[in-house]
């Protein structure tokens, strides 16, 4: 029996098993524009994808932006958790769930662009079936498919004990599905020496490896318009440019994140002041590399004019 | 083995756009309305345009004009950028050089059109329609099986399209020279656009015969191809003006 204390359990699990006020008008507002969504996505499927007002030679538009832009976003929850655990910074550990999970839910958000933006999804499959090597795109399913099932074993890992803590406070008049989802994800987790040790070795081999993952994921990204011979996208400064931006990005969006859950959970003693300004210095020096390259790539085009 | 090639004297060219009209016909290219053509969604396969398309010297006022034309098929390139990029192997280049495309494999996701340098493929952005009498002048030819569906086949709405040489010329000469036992000569064959030509500016036959028409009008001191710092090595050769 794993307990926990009084203080943290009003603010930490209390929120897991009340609906709080404003849950349904919010969900409400995101079930519409979700509605919105499918409506014009199934008017694509219908009529073509001449209804998205792409054309000649803008072939590509929002979907591949959006695919560009959640899987950049993607790359705070590498970040902050991966990179920032294996340099040892203590000061991250409240919003290392945040950032894994904008991590997960953005990969999905971003993968799902490709297949809207497909003219003919129905052949998804044969992606698989007639696969060319060369092609960017097969490296992106590739790499984002690892990307993906590495981040969610890493968003899972350090899960176990927090779940395992859950089983063992439902409260009584918890729902069974609920008490037997957190039994399923604890794992059997007793929070003995040796799984803590056990789990501590799995966690860091994840960080380390999901490191080179979340760089080639977005490398190969930036290859899908840099292998081309398009002028503007022909050019080798674009992989380290695209996976600056998106740790840039990707700390935006934690940080519209870790405001959010502050200030609806009440976490004003956990998430504070020093989680903000330290994300901030990391927000202003990744902010400084990504001016540099865009000066690299511009001032050199520029200077021919 | 051949090598299919086409050479357009831009000297002949009197830009009267017949070989548009001949490969719309043709291949069966779906016409768009005014309104999305100006979106830029109109198929042409084989497009004409004013030299520069974008122009940076004065052209005269009429009826002093000074404007260059440039008509613009695929150019099958030796080293063609959009086969690379497909992910799914819907175009290729086969054994003949030509650069094809595969209507039953291809999954729209409209990488080629991208990658190809010279804006010659097309994406169907609606189901295509021919309107009125022009429904029943569809030329019925079909090149398909395994899987494979090319040629002036009727596209399906979301799929990428393109020149192809008139593949089914090329097929059906072919299969008029088994059916008379004899073998095939690369001089029974012209795609529609070669044919059409007002000014008798294109040439096309096979460029590994050293004395076709081609291969010597290749060698000539006008010849150049387009975009050719690019490292594409397009079969498609232009003779400059003058």
């Amino acid at each position: 029996m794993l307990k926990v204390d009084e203080v943290y359990k009003e603010k930490l699990i209390k929120p897991l098993f009340q609906t709080q006020r404003g849950f349904y008008p919010a969900l409400l507002v995101l079930l519409l524009v979700f509605g919105f969504g499918v409506y014009m996505y199934v008017r694509q499927l219908i009529f073509g994808l001449g209804e998205t007002g792409m054309s000649r030679p803008a072939y590509w538009g929002i979907y591949m932006v959006n695919f560009i832009f959640f899987i950049g976003i993607s790359h705070a929850g590498t970040l902050i958790s991966a990179i920032l655990r294996v340099m040892g910074a203590e000061w991250r550990r409240p919003i290392t769930r945040v950032a894994e999970a904008i991590t997960a839910f953005a990969l999905i958000v971003g993968t799902l662009q490709i297949i809207i933006d497909m003219g003919r999804p129905d052949r998804l499959i044969f992606t698989l079936f007639y696969g060319r090597f060369q092609s960017p795109i097969l490296w992106d399913v590739v790499s984002v498919t690892m990307y993906f099932l590495g981040s969610v074993t890493y968003l899972y890992l350090p899960l176990i004990p927090d779940a395992a803590i859950l089983r063992d406070n439902c409260p009584e008049n918890a729902p069974r599905l609920q008490k037997g989802l957190y039994t399923l994800l604890a794992l059997g987790w007793r929070g003995t020496k040796s799984q803590w040790i056990r789990l501590e070795r799995a966690i860091a081999v994840m960080a380390v490896f999901i490191i080179p993952v979340a760089v080639s994921v977005h490398t190969i990204i930036s290859w899908i318009l840099a292998t081309t011979v398009q002028p503007g996208w022909h050019s080798s400064i674009f992989g380290p440019y695209f996976v600056v931006g998106a740790i840039f990005s990707g700390i935006g969006a934690l940080f519209i994140a870790m405001t959010a859950i502050r200030r609806v959970y009440g976490l004003e003693n956990i998430i504070g002041e020093k989680q903000f300004r330290n994300l901030g210095l990391l927000f202003i020096s990744m902010n400084a590399v990504w001016m540099y390259f865009t000066l690299a790539e511009h001032i050199g085009i520029a200077a021919g004019q | 083995m051949t090598r299919w090639s086409m050479v357009i004297d831009l000297d002949k060219c009197v830009a009267c756009q017949g070989c548009s009209i001949a490969c719309r016909f043709e291949n069966n290219t779906p016409v768009v309305s005014p309104i999305e053509a100006l979106r830029g969604r109109a198929i042409r396969w084989n497009d004409v345009f004013p030299m520069p398309v974008n122009p940076t010297e004065e052209t005269g006022e009429y009826p002093y004009v000074n404007s260059r034309f440039l008509t613009r098929p695929c150019m099958h390139c030796e080293n063609p950028p959009c086969i690379k990029v497909c992910p799914v192997q819907a175009t290729y280049k086969d054994e003949e050089g030509l650069v094809r495309q595969n209507y039953d494999r291809c999954i729209g996701c409209r990488f080629c059109t991208v990658g190809c340098p010279y804006g010659v493929r097309y994406f169907n952005w609606y189901e295509p329609e021919w309107i009125g009498s022009l429904e029943k002048q569809l030329n019925p030819d079909v090149v398909m099986g395994n899987g494979i569906l090319e040629g002036p086949a009727v596209r399906p709405k979301g799929v990428v399209e393109k020149c192809t040489f008139c593949i089914q010329r090329l097929r059906k000469a072919r299969q008029r020279a088994d059916s008379e036992g004899r073998d095939f000569r690369p001089d029974e064959y012209v795609p529609a656009c070669v044919q059409t030509c007002t000014g008798k500016a294109r040439f096309f036959g096979d460029l590994d015969d050293p004395e076709s028409t081609v291969s010597l009008l290749s060698s000539s001191q006008r010849a150049f191809r387009l975009l050719e710092d690019v490292g594409t090595h397009p079969k498609v050769i232009y003779l400059k003006e003058g």
